[in-house]
Formats: C-alpha cells, structure tokens, sequence
C-alpha cells in the first residue's frame, strides 16, 4: 500500500533511533547487569543486601513510571541531560537488575567444587569468574539473558513518551498525518517482530555453539 | 584652563556621553528595551536566542508532521508567531515532543517555556498553570463516511437508538455525544485515529470529533469523510505557561494579540486558512474588537 | 627453614560448625618427603583438617604453617587477621589438592585442564605449559586422552587427570581427600599406582583415605582421628599391627574388618 511505502523513510529514522536507544541499553545492563550478579551471589553480606534491596525495588516498579521518575526528578539532583540519555539511565537501571538476577540464576548454578577445584590451582576470585565459573554458567546465562534483551527492544518503545522519535513515535507521526492506522501498526509489529526474531535465532546459534558443556 | 575652555570640554564630555548613550540605545535596542524582572522568563528566552515550545506531533491539523516529516500545524504557526516576535526569526524556535499528559509537568519542571498543545483553558487548569488569552474556539463536531446510511444530521437524529457514534474516550464522552444526538449508542475509543477508523470501516455510524479535525480532513480525504453539518460546544484553546511570570505572560498575550487582530496578522492568516479551510475575520480599523 | 622443620605444622587446631566442634585441638607433623595417611570414622574431623591445609575451611584458632608460613591469617599491628583473597590464592599455589569427586573443568580438555594453573598462576607460556601439562598427561597414562574432555573420560581416567592438574604446579605438598572413595572397584588401582610412584619420587602428601591396606602400605606415618582429635598416631605397623593402643581404635578397625592376625 502507498501508505506504508511512503511511511518507511520516516520509520526508517525511529527505527535507527530504536537500535541505538537498545543497543546502548543493552551494554551497560550487561557490564552493569554481570558485576551486580556476581557481587550478589559471592559478595559479603555488605555488598550482597544493598544490591538485593536494589534489585528488588527496580524490577517491582513499572518501566514507565522508572522513565517519567528519571525524566523529572534527574534534573532536581542538578544532573541535567537530555531526555534522550534521561531514558536511556532509566531503562539501562531497570534491565540491569535484571540481568543480575539473570547472573546469579546462571553462576549459582556451578556446582561448589568448581570453585574450590579453581581455589586448589591457586586461582584468585577474579580468574576463577572467568576462566572456571563464566565459560560453565554461560549457557544458563544466554537463554534468560536474550530475553532481556528483547525486552529492552520493547521497552524502549516507552522513550517515545518522552518525546524521542524511536519507531513507535514514528509510526504515531505518520498515522497522525494519514489518519490510517491499520496499514502502519501491521508494519510496526512486523518490524519489532523481525528485531526480536532476529535475536531469538542469533540466541539459538550460541546455545548451540556453547552446547558441548556437560550438565 | 579659562572658564570658556572648560565650558567647551564639559560640553564636549557631555556630548560625548550622549552620544554614547544614544550608540548604545540604537545598537543594544533589543536588550534596552526589555526591562524585564531578571527572573522572567522573557529575559532568559531573549538571552538564549531561541524558544523552547513543547508540544505533540500526532494530532493534525494542530501538531503533525507533513509529508517532508518537518513538524507543522496551528499550534505550530503560533509558535512562529512568538519566535517571530522575539528574534525576528520564525525558525529560532526548538520543539520538544511530548504527550498530553506531559503538558503541565513539562511547564512545571521548566523543560519547556511554553506548551502550545490545543489546551484548553479552563478554571481547573489555571490553577496550576498560566494560560494565554485564546487563539482559538474549538468545538465538537459530527463526522461521517460518504456512503453513511445516514448522511444529514437529520438523518442521524432520526435513526434514533439505531445510531452507533464512535468517540474518544473521556469521562464526559457520553454526555458530549449525547448532547448531539440524545439517543445514539456511544463507543469510548482509545485514540483519535482509531475513532475515524470505526466509521470508515463502518462499525460506527458517524464519530464525534473536533470540528477542526472534520474541516481538515473533508477537504483533505473528501472520498473518506463527509460532513453532516453539525458542531456544538466551544472550548477556548490557549498557551500554557509558568505561574507568577507577569512579564512573559504579558509579553504572549501581546504577540497573539498583534498576530490575531493587529497589524502583524500574515502568520495567523495563513495558517487559519491552511489548517481550517476558512478565512478569519478580516483586521480592520474603528473599535478595537477585544 | 632448615630441612628438619616438618613441612606442614599443625598446633591445636579448632573449629567449629556452629554447634558443631568438628576439630578439637588437632596437632600434627608432616615431614619433608613423607606420606601421612589421616584415617577415622565420618565425622571424625579428617576431611575438615584436610581441608583446612589449604584453607578451603577457615580454622577458628591454633596454628597451621605449610613450609613456615601460617596459611589461614597474617600478623599485622601484633593481631591476627583473616588472609586476603590475593595472598590466599599465592599460599594454595604451592598447596596441590585432589578431590574425591574430581571437580575437573568441564569445559576444558584434559591438557587444558592442567595448563589453567601453569598458565594463569605460574605465568608460563602457552606453548611451554601445553608440553609440561602433556609430560604429566603422559606420566599418568593418558598420553591417548589428551584432547578429550571430561565427559569422554571414565572416573579413573578423569582422577589421574585431577592429579596431573595438582603436581604439574609443582606444589610442596599434595592434598588426597578420599580420591578413590567415589570410583568403581575396578578403576581404584590404577590411581593408586600413580600415587604409589608420587610417593617414590618423594612428594610430600597428607591423605585422607578408606583404602586400609593402600595406607598401610605407602605411607610414613597414620593417624587416627577420633572426635576431632588426633587419637593415634605412628607408623603403618603400629597402627594397624597388634595391639591397637586404643578402644576406638580397635573398634574402627574391627569394623573395617583388617587386622593383622
């Protein structure tokens, strides 16, 4: 239809801005995200409580009200960003309390004489994190893990509402100026639709690459 | 020095120091002018050199992106208007995009100068926020499809019951709808677009919309939607602004004024026309018409 | 440190799991050079002493020095503090320890499963850890085995792995905590045999065993723990010979049904 020809330079541009909102998000929920983990699950109780406590709050607010809370009350603490990274603070927060629990699930996993067998070789906390505990919890971890990420893509719709022209601004735009909306949901479900199925088979090769590891 | 010498250098330093004052006058007459309170927002607008405007960019013929994907609409043109009142430059203005429920916050927390986003003004609202004087009177109005089996008003209050009326949902939508067409079935929708849909996809007999929005849409799309010929109520849309700025709400009411029935009216003009297929009344001179 | 110093010293070892006094007061030597076998009922405290060596258990109070160094705390300001992770990790370097249920990296072959240590802890090249982790492979008699993973390898393969992981850091002494309790009969022997030639070539080791008659034929010294104490102790004849010295003792051994007749 003419309609959704014409719309896709415009959906062209939020869905650049999409990517980018994810694919920032999605980096520091990981770097963020896997430090939490890790300090939740082998931390002394003075990292482990705080990080729980915090874990806990984010994932028990809804993502909107954790954005417009960013949005308005950022700029009172004096730190005044843009909206653009005022979201991005906001769902980067959020995914990565998630993607600690996602950690803890996967390293806890790792069954106790791992640890001591990487002990017993003199290996210090940080070696046996990544070369005895990582490679084994990473096939719990990725399964979970891909499901943040696919929420993040759709959590980042929500940016739109804080006025950043992400694809679903974009097709909100065109429908505003065509008056038809039916032609420009069906494109956009489409369109997150191949995003997110894109990372579920990316998600199956890496389960299958990392598969050798025994139970 | 004899007395005269002295006369003449006094002379020649006071010379002087008018000459400088007018200098200044002439080259800084944008900063002398406006002696604004140093806390107003006038002040900080004029100093930053551009207008920060929140406002939505999915409601035609209001806020919307045309064609190109540039913003445009009525709220848009009034915009213009301010820019063009402080810096002479319609485009010294920055849109920040927001949803109607960001309005009054984003005027609140003073992420936006002014919001020009078809607010209404109403008593409840100004008690939170400033509002301008109005730039426009929208109503409701009835809107159906061309081959409706119903195509007049009359039609419509004739089928009784049996009409099914689609509109946006609102805690008033029943009486708004009701106070058209008394016994209609009405249908709360969730937005705008999907209100017109229902009636192109004839599951709804006729919407209720803005009258604007029927304006702007029959003459765009007229094999879509046709007019029954219907509008009720009037709602006065204003400019939403910072409480306790005296200045800066001055300084709006004035510009809109100029724009609406003085003697800087090419803006509004166009843009009425444009977006509402109707001329304004013409600015002519005698009684002042406010 | 003069030669004559035994190479672990433990005084009056203590610890407790909650309630629970596991290690009463335990002293023990262990000469340079020497096997001691640490024989007693479950809950006897062996495996917990064991595992105090290299501090995969803290110990409450006493002392345990491994080559003249306490492992468990250091002095500073004239008190004694729990060891931090860095210094830890240099101690258990030098400590070689073998695990009843092997605990091999999955994830790893068996060569790369005894180069981890030389590589990251002793810092060597990969090319020379992969030939020095292949040279132990070899010694253990897995030359055959060197690219498989652990899941591809049978129990008594997958232990001499473990040991080859633990000798080839070259540790001052070897830690065996039951490293035959969890294999088939059948399978049993041939570790042993490589840790009879460990013996031979002189590794200082402290196992923790069931394996009466293999305690009783190449170890130094045996002692017998009895409620988280050191009960009996001397060589393999006096342990398992007539008379046993102590009631417990004797009972112990009669339930294990070796006797020397």
């Amino acid at each position: 239809m003419n309609v959704m020809i014409n719309s896709l330079p415009f959906l062209w541009q939020g869905l650049l801005v999409t990517l980018q909102v994810s694919a920032i998000v999605v980096v520091a929920a990981f770097v963020l995200g896997i430090s939490l983990g890790v300090g939740l699950s082998f931390g002394p109780r003075w990292v482990a409580w705080p990080i729980r406590i915090y874990s806990d709050l984010i994932r028990g607010l809804p993502l909107l009200v954790l954005i417009f809370s960013v949005y308005y009350m950022l700029p009172l603490t004096g730190v005044n960003v843009t909206s653009f990274w005022a979201a991005i603070f906001a769902l980067a927060a959020f995914q990565s309390a998630h993607v600690a629990e996602v950690t803890r699930g996967a390293v806890q996993s790792i069954p106790p004489g791992q640890h001591e067998a990487g002990k017993a070789i003199g290996l210090t906390f940080g070696q046996r994190m990544i070369y005895v505990v990582f490679p084994q919890a990473l096939r719990r971890f990725l399964p979970p893990w891909i499901n943040t990420v696919v929420s993040t893509v759709q959590g980042s719709a929500l940016v739109s509402l804080v006025g950043i022209v992400d694809l679903m601004l974009a097709i909100q735009q065109v429908i505003g100026r065509t008056f038809k909306p039916m032609p420009m949901y069906i494109l956009g479900a489409l369109i997150y639709f191949a995003i997110n199925y894109a990372l579920s088979l990316i998600s199956r090769t890496l389960e299958a690459r990392f598969a050798y590891v025994r139970e | 020095m004899t007395d005269s010498t002295q006369r003449r250098n006094l002379f020649r330093l006071g010379g002087a120091g008018l000459t400088l004052a007018a200098a200044g006058a002439i080259l800084d007459s944008g900063k002398a002018a406006a002696q604004a309170a140093p806390t107003s927002l006038l002040r900080t607008v004029l100093d930053r050199g551009k207008l920060i405007v929140g406002t939505g960019s999915t409601n035609p013929p209001w806020h919307f992106e045309n064609d190109k994907g540039e913003l445009t609409g009525m709220d848009i043109a009034m915009a213009r208007i301010l820019a063009k009142g402080l810096f002479d430059d319609v485009k010294k203005v920055e849109f920040v995009r927001q949803e109607a429920n960001a309005r009054i916050p984003n005027i609140v927390t003073g992420k936006v100068d002014i919001a020009i986003q078809f607010m209404t003004i109403s008593p409840a609202r100004t008690q939170l926020v400033a509002m301008s004087r109005p730039y426009y009177v929208e109503g409701a109005a009835l809107m159906t499809a061309p081959k409706s089996k119903w195509p007049t008003y009359k039609d419509l209050l004739a089928a009784g019951k049996q009409a099914r009326v689609s509109v946006l949902q609102n805690v008033d939508a029943d009486t708004l709808v009701h106070n058209a067409l008394p016994d209609a079935q009405v249908m709360q929708l969730d937005s705008q677009a999907n209100v017109m849909q229902a009636v192109t996809a004839g599951r709804a007999d006729a919407a209720v919309v803005d009258a604007s929005t029927v304006k702007w849409l029959v003459k765009r799309n007229p094999g879509d939607y046709a007019d029954p010929g219907f509008a009720w109520g009037a709602q006065l849309y204003g400019a939403a602004m910072r409480q306790g700025d005296q200045d800066w709400l001055n300084w709006v009411n004035t510009c809109f004024n100029v724009a609406m029935h003085g003697h800087q009216p090419e803006i509004y003009n166009a843009a009425f026309e444009e977006f509402f297929g109707d001329k304004p009344p013409v600015q002519k001179p005698g009684f002042p018409p406010f | 440190m003069s030669v004559s110093e035994p190479l672990v010293k433990v005084r009056g070892v203590t610890k407790a799991f909650g309630s629970n006094n596991v290690l009463n007061g335990v002293d023990l030597d262990v000469p340079r050079g020497s096997v001691v076998s640490i024989i007693g009922a479950s809950g006897s405290g062996k495996t917990t002493l064991l595992r105090c060596v290299n501090l995969l258990e803290s110990y409450d109070s006493g002392s345990i020095e491994v080559d003249g160094v306490e492992v468990g705390y250091d002095i500073a300001d004239g008190r004694r503090r729990p060891r931090g992770e860095r210094d830890l990790a240099r101690i258990r370097a030098d400590i070689g320890m073998v695990f009843q249920m092997f605990n091999l990296f999955p994830h790893l072959t068996a060569t790369e499963n005894v180069m981890l240590g030389l590589r990251k802890v002793r810092g060597m090249a990969k090319a020379e850890a992969r030939a020095t982790a292949e040279q132990w492979l070899v010694r253990v008699g897995l030359g055959d085995k060197l690219a498989s993973l652990p899941i591809e390898m049978s129990g008594g393969q997958q232990q001499r792995v473990g040991i080859a992981r633990a000798v080839a850091m070259n540790p001052k002494v070897l830690l065996l905590d039951e490293i035959t309790s969890a294999l088939d009969p059948e399978l049993v022997g041939e570790v042993l045999k490589v840790v009879r030639e460990l013996a031979r070539d002189g590794m200082t080791m402290m196992l923790v065993t069931h394996e009466m008659s293999f305690a009783r034929d190449v170890s130094s010294r045996v002692v017998f723990m009895d409620g988280g104490r050191v009960a009996v102790e001397g060589t393999p004849r006096e342990v398992f010979g007539a008379p046993a010295q102590s009631e417990r003792l004797r009972g112990f051994l009669a339930r294990i049904e070796l006797r020397e007749v």
